[in-house]
Parts: structure tokens; C-alpha cells; sequence
């Protein structure tokens, strides 16, 4: 079959605001306004150079893409709303490069970021769509923890596996956090404190839920000859899949697996395994491991073996920045949190966590749970320029 | 409250919640009564934002006899592989085992 050819749009800016726990001081337009402005001045660009504006925020409401671009003062040719959830980031750069190579928009600025007040996280989650709202709120569900938790009680018997290792993801994850000053987890994590936690829903504990925090994460997408800003990062390959199973399969394989049926690693020239840095979206631990399966870098049936092997080993460079389970989930930041730290270490700024000689950074996006599991799924390759 | 799923009388694929479009493109649904299923998975929340200090809440996947999954409030003594019967108490859809 033929690929989906490769954007000549190139990423140019990344920025992240402060993720903060329980924050008062802060509103959604404020934390997307600080990380726009950010990643304008990283791409080396001007306020005015900016014409296209792609948003995803929950708490935006009652605004939307377009209110946002008179808040934050841009004139433009091409904006759009995204409510793809995890997947967002990924797809909202995938839209953006398309509109830069068609000549819709010249210089793109991609936000995602969320501030919920004291009970609009719950309020979010027991309205979040109709079937929610009408069949599981009722029950009630208490968000998509408990949903998660039966995906992750299913994983957990096709795959032998136990509580610790789950907790060997989040303890992989923290040890990286340990190098992320951002990071809103960064004390080690041991398994005896990961497997004493009381339950939130059996058998996750709150280490396997990502902390809610307030932010804002932003990426510019430009062409080619927009900026002289180097180093840029270039999209070898970028694809997304929506209601893969319906919601009637058993959660444990995402749209990712369609993705990769479909050519993905093939349109990248590259295969899974050879990315030297990866962003895989972790909602929960349980969907990093069924993601890695679906993208071909665990092989079916060796799930045990990867997590007590490679995983327990150190220095797996998956989710370098601690990921959403020790940074935090901004909302719908948390589709762009994992892209920003790959270009991050693309472009060799981590510091202590840089990864050595990372050239080429794989990110997931993965989400939108509409009745029992996430439906939608996207992964980009980047690869720095020389 | 019985459970009404839906069912296509042109590809015989049997939805719940009810679609608006059966994926084989047609919009011809009849009620299909969802009543047996057996347990496939079991959690019990303990905590939520909205209910910090209230008592546990279990809650299942059911696959229903036509096949489709259904997420209900199940009774404690419930464990995985149980027949149980489903069903809408007031607002809230159900599993309760069914006596033998």
C-alpha cells in the first residue's frame, strides 16, 4: 500500500510551563498564553510571524480555538479545535505540518494545556460524553480510573504478570524524573512503597494514576526556510487511528497496532526497535506496556521478560522526562508533554537525562476514552537535523 | 428497567450503547433485549474526587450472550466468570448473580 509522504513542515519551537499541583493563581488562557509565548521565542520567531493556531484544552470551554486567537492577539489563515484527549499532540503537529506544506499557514502554534479549579476535574470526567454522562456516572465510575484498572486486571492475566510490575514502570519512570528539576514526582520510588499504596481502584494505587496538574505545553511547526533557529526537527513519519475496536475489544491493543499494519515503521525507513528516545503516552502504566506491544518493541508473549529484563535493568530510554505518572498530566498537555521532551533531547537539552546522541525520538499519543477504553491513537518519528 | 441494546436487521451486529450507524453503513436497528452475560472483569473503586471518605463501589465488565461488553455496579460476592443477570436499578445498570 502506499504511505502518507513525509512533511517538509519541520518543528522549530517547544516550551512547557511550570506544572502545578493544586494551583489557584493560574487559568487555562494563561498557562496556553505562557507556553505560546515561550515557543514563539524558541522558534526565533515574532508574535506576528505566527498565522495558523491549533488548540486542545478541556477547560477552555466555553472558548475555543478561535476565541483564543483574539486573547492572544494572532491574526490568522488557519486554526482549528482538537478533542482527540491523549492523542491530540501528535495529531494537532500532524494537521499543522499538512497546512504548512499545502501553504494554508506559513508558522503554526500548536497549544495543549489545562487548569481544572477545585472540582471541574470531576466534573469534566462525569460529563465527558453522552454515554459516559447517561450509563457509567450513574454507577458511579469515579473517572477513567476504575476503567483502567479492568484493562489493566485483563493485561495483568493474559500476560502473568504482577502488581510489582506495573510498579517497575512507574519506578523506571521516576528514575528518570529523579533528573527532571520539573518533575512533579522526583523522589525515588521503591517497591515496597509502590505495592503498600492503598488501592484507588483494584489493583491500581494512586502511583499508577498520573497526578492532575495545571500547565500548558505549545510547539511550533513551520516550513523548512521559515527560521534559521537550529537545530529543527524533521517528521520522518506521523499518523493517527480513531474507534479502531469500537469499544468492544478488551482495551489491550490501541489504534497503534492498526497504525503499524498499516506501514508506519515502513514510511519511517527505520524499524521499531531503532529510535534512540521514546515518548510513550502513559495514562496508566498498563497502556505504555500494551502501546510498546502494538508498536512492535515487546514482542507478543515476552511482556514479562521486557519489564523484569530491559525495563528493571535502568536507563531504558522511555519517558525520559518521568512522563505524566511523575511529571503530571496537564489536561490535554499531556498529548504534547511527551513531543516536547523528545524534541528536547533531540535537540540535546536534558542536562543530567540527555540521552547520548539521540537522533532520532519516537512519541505516542494515546486517549479519549468514549465508553471503556481510549479510541484514539497516533505516533510520530522526529529526527534532528544535522 | 431491562437493557436495550441494539440490534442491525441488515448485518445482524448487535450494539450497546445504540449506534447511529451500524458499521456495515445501515441505519436499521431493532431493540435487542441485553438480560445474561458473565463477568469478565472485576475492580473495586475505593476512592474518587468526588467521593473521598464513602464505601467501596464494585463494578464490572459483563459480556452480554450477544457478545457486547457492558459496564455495571455488581454485587461484592461477584467473582470473574459468574453468570449474572443485568439490569437498569433506577439510574444505574446492574449485574446480580443469578440463583441456581
Amino acid at each position: 500500500m502506499t504511505h502518507p509522504s513525509r512533511p517538509q513542515a519541520v518543528i522549530t519551537g517547544v516550551a512547557e510551563t511550570p506544572y502545578l499541583r493544586r494551583a489557584t493563581a493560574v487559568t487555562t488562557g494563561g498557562v496556553l498564553a505562557d507556553a505560546a509565548v515561550a515557543a514563539v521565542r524558541d522558534a526565533g520567531l515574532t508574535w506576528s510571524d505566527i498565522d495558523g493556531l491549533a488548540v486542545s484544552s478541556f477547560s477552555l470551554n466555553p472558548d475555543h480555538a478561535i476565541d483564543l486567537a483574539w486573547r492572544l492577539g494572532l491574526k490568522l489563515t488557519w486554526v482549528a479545535d482538537f478533542f482527540t484527549g491523549g492523542a491530540s499532540g501528535v495529531d494537532m503537529v500532524r494537521a499543522a505540518a499538512r497546512a504548512v506544506d499545502a501553504g494554508d499557514a506559513s508558522a503554526v502554534l500548536v497549544l495543549a494545556g489545562d487548569h481544572f479549579g477545585a472540582d471541574a476535574f470531576t466534573a469534566m470526567t462525569a460529563d465527558f460524553n453522552t454515554a459516559t454522562r447517561d450509563l457509567l456516572t450513574p454507577l458511579p465510575y469515579g473517572g477513567p480510573n476504575s476503567l483502567f484498572a479492568m484493562v489493566t486486571d485483563r493485561h495483568m492475566r493474559l500476560h502473568g504478570l504482577k502488581r510489582e510490575d506495573y510498579g517497575q514502570v512507574v519506578m523506571a519512570q521516576r528514575a528518570w524524573a529523579a533528573k527532571n528539576p520539573a518533575a512533579t514526582y522526583q523522589a525515588p520510588l521503591a517497591v515496597e512503597e509502590y505495592l503498600a499504596a492503598p488501592m484507588v481502584a483494584t489493583p491500581l494505587t494512586h502511583f499508577d494514576c498520573p497526578p492532575v496538574v495545571s500547565g500548558g505545553n505549545a510547539v511550533v511547526v513551520t516550513g523548512p526556510a521559515r527560521t534559521t533557529r537550529a537545530p529543527r526537527v524533521a517528521i520522518r513519519a506521523i499518523a493517527a487511528s480513531f474507534n479502531s475496536d469500537a469499544q468492544e475489544g478488551d482495551g489491550l491493543s490501541t489504534g497503534l497496532a492498526d497504525i503499524v499494519r498499516d506501514g508506519f515503521w515502513n514510511a519511517a525507513g527505520l524499524d521499531a526497535d531503532d529510535c534512540d528516545v521514546m515518548s510513550v503516552y502513559d495514562d496508566y502504566p498498563v497502556m505504555v506496556l500494551a502501546q510498546l506491544q502494538d508498536l512492535g518493541l515487546v514482542a507478543d508473549g515476552g511482556v514479562a521478560d521486557f519489564i523484569r529484563g530491559r525495563l528493571a535493568a535502568g536507563g531504558y530510554p522511555l519517558n525520559t522526562s518521568g512522563g505524566q505518572l511523575c511529571a503530571g498530566q496537564a489536561g490535554a498537555g499531556g498529548g504534547l508533554h511527551g513531543l516536547v521532551e523528545v524534541v528536547r533531547q533531540l535537540r540535546g537539552e536534558c542536562g543530567p537525562r540527555q540521552v547520548d546522541r539521540a537522533r532520532l525520538g519516537l512519541v505516542t499519543g494515546y486517549g479519549m476514552v468514549l465508553y471503556r477504553h481510549g479510541a484514539s491513537a497516533s505516533a510520530a518519528v522526529l529526527e534532528v537535523e544535522s | 428497567m431491562t437493557v436495550l441494546g441494539a440490534r442491525c436487521s441488515a448485518c445482524g451486529r448487535v450494539a450497546f450503547p445504540p449506534r447511529l450507524v451500524c458499521r456495515c453503513g445501515e441505519i436499521a436497528w431493532v431493540d435487542a433485549v441485553l438480560s445474561v452475560g458473565h463477568v469478565e472483569t472485576l475492580t473495586t473503586l475505593r476512592a474518587d474526587g468526588s467521593r473521598p471518605q464513602s464505601s467501596p463501589v464494585v463494578l464490572a465488565t459483563v459480556r452480554t450472550l450477544e457478545g457486547v461488553a457492558v459496564i455495571t455496579r455488581a454485587d461484592s460476592c461477584l467473582i470473574e466468570r459468574d453468570t449474572v443477570r443485568i439490569n437498569f436499578e433506577a439510574d444505574a445498570l446492574w449485574a446480580r448473580p443469578i440463583s441456581t
